[in-house]
């Protein structure tokens, strides 16, 4: 018990720490940041949508225009309500 | 290669949807609007790609006149801007600053263009108009106003949130919504005790990893809540605007002036500018607290962050 709490310590000070700027400060910890997102979009978009975000401006957004067009030529609305809020 | 219509129409695309939607952004502030792209376009621009087609501007509300004559003046396809459905609320900085949304629309032969404009950020916590990053809006006012009730928005927060701390800003902490991403980007970039000030939910970062996990649902669900309770709010104020409005105004299309005219001379007496400020913030944070506790452990509560700045400009 006494040694879980011990590593519980450590552990809180890794994670945590009063003079950190939460930032990463040189190409390979933003690369790591790119990583790190990369894994969770692929988990919460799938691979497909996550390589999408990767592309060079121009190529994401004829890509959506693509989806979008495809999308439509099969029925899909993209009408929204006016409801006088935003959501 | 554009698909064809059934009537040869060409469908509008995404890439001539954003490019009008940036050069009437531009149109804009030559004329001294401040106003700024937001939402799921905004997204996309960023590297998070969404399915999007609409547009959502903000528009500073003391240049909603302006805003108005401007798109009075484009045209998309020939087509001129009308306002969007018959009870939308007018496009007037009374309203804006209350939070309400104006929807206009360039219905074409071959489809429509939708633009919804708004003066105040939903859970707007700071001034957008200082963040305004090109055409769009900042990263920060982008995360707080992807925190709505749809599940398929959250993603969204937690990838924008990751693309602040990738750009030097530690406030991206504050967006962030998946556990595993945060004890991996912890793991290298321990977190400030200002963030965890903040934002409570973090301090669990080390504890055990269910009650991190749940907690971090919780603080979701609250931000689900708090929406579901602000939509309530406005649904209920807009209901004698639309009844009326319904009476006085014409079925078909209008000329936007027209229709924005007989939209202010009805909004004044039957659309409350600050419904939120009305309602009262402490009640739809109470509600929204008391539906989180109906579905998690109360224990959980303890970490909800202070949501009151996310009203600030409303409350006044």
């Amino acid at each position: 018990m006494a040694a879980k709490r011990k590593t519980g310590i450590r552990r809180t000070k890794q994670l945590t720490q009063a003079k950190s700027t939460g930032v990463p400060r040189s190409e390979a910890d933003r690369a790591f940041v790119r990583r790190v997102l990369n894994e969770f979009l692929e988990r919460e978009l799938g691979e497909e949508m996550a390589r999408v975000c990767r592309l060079p401006h121009k190529e994401r957004f004829e890509y959506i225009d693509d989806m979008i067009d495809y999308a439509e030529s099969k029925g899909a609305k993209f009408d929204r309500p006016a409801t006088g809020v935003t959501i | 290669m554009r698909r064809l219509r059934g009537n040869d129409a060409v469908a509008i695309g995404f890439k001539e949807t954003s490019e009008f939607f940036e050069s009437l952004v531009h149109r804009l502030r030559e004329r001294g609007v401040t106003c700024a792209i937001t939402s799921g376009m905004a997204c996309v621009a960023l590297g998070l790609a969404t399915q999007t087609k609409d547009c959502d501007v903000l528009c500073d509300p003391s240049s909603a006149r302006t805003f108005l004559k401007v798109l009075c003046g484009s045209t998309f396809q020939g087509v001129h801007c009308a306002y969007r459905g018959r009870t939308t609320p007018p496009c007037d900085a009374r309203w804006l600053r209350g939070g309400w949304t104006s929807h206009f629309e360039w219905s074409t032969p071959n489809g429509k263009l939708q633009l919804d404009a708004f003066g105040v950020p939903p859970r707007g916590s700071q001034s957008w108009q200082k963040t305004v990053a090109g055409d769009y809006v900042g990263m920060a006012s982008l995360a707080e106003m992807k925190q709505t009730d749809r599940d398929k928005d959250w993603p969204f927060v937690t990838g924008i949130g990751a693309k602040m701390i990738e750009a030097g800003d530690a406030r991206g902490w504050l967006y962030l919504f998946d556990s595993e991403l945060i004890r991996r980007l912890a793991s290298r970039f321990p977190l400030p005790e200002t963030i965890v000030r903040q934002r409570p939910v973090l301090s669990l970062i080390s504890a055990n990893r269910d009650l991190f996990f749940d907690a971090l649902l919780a603080e979701r669900e609250f931000w689900q809540e708090l929406n579901r309770e602000r939509l309530s709010v406005y649904s209920a104020a807009r209901r004698p605007f639309v009844r009326e409005l319904r009476k006085l105004r014409p079925s078909g299309a209008m000329d936007v002036m027209a229709d924005h005219r007989l939209r202010v001379a009805c909004a004044r007496d039957h659309l409350p500018q600050r419904p939120i400020r009305d309602f009262g913030v402490e009640r739809i944070i109470e509600d929204a607290r008391k539906n989180v506790a109906r579905r998690y452990h109360p224990e959980l509560l303890q970490w909800l962050p202070n949501v009151r700045p996310a009203f600030g400009e409303l409350s006044n």
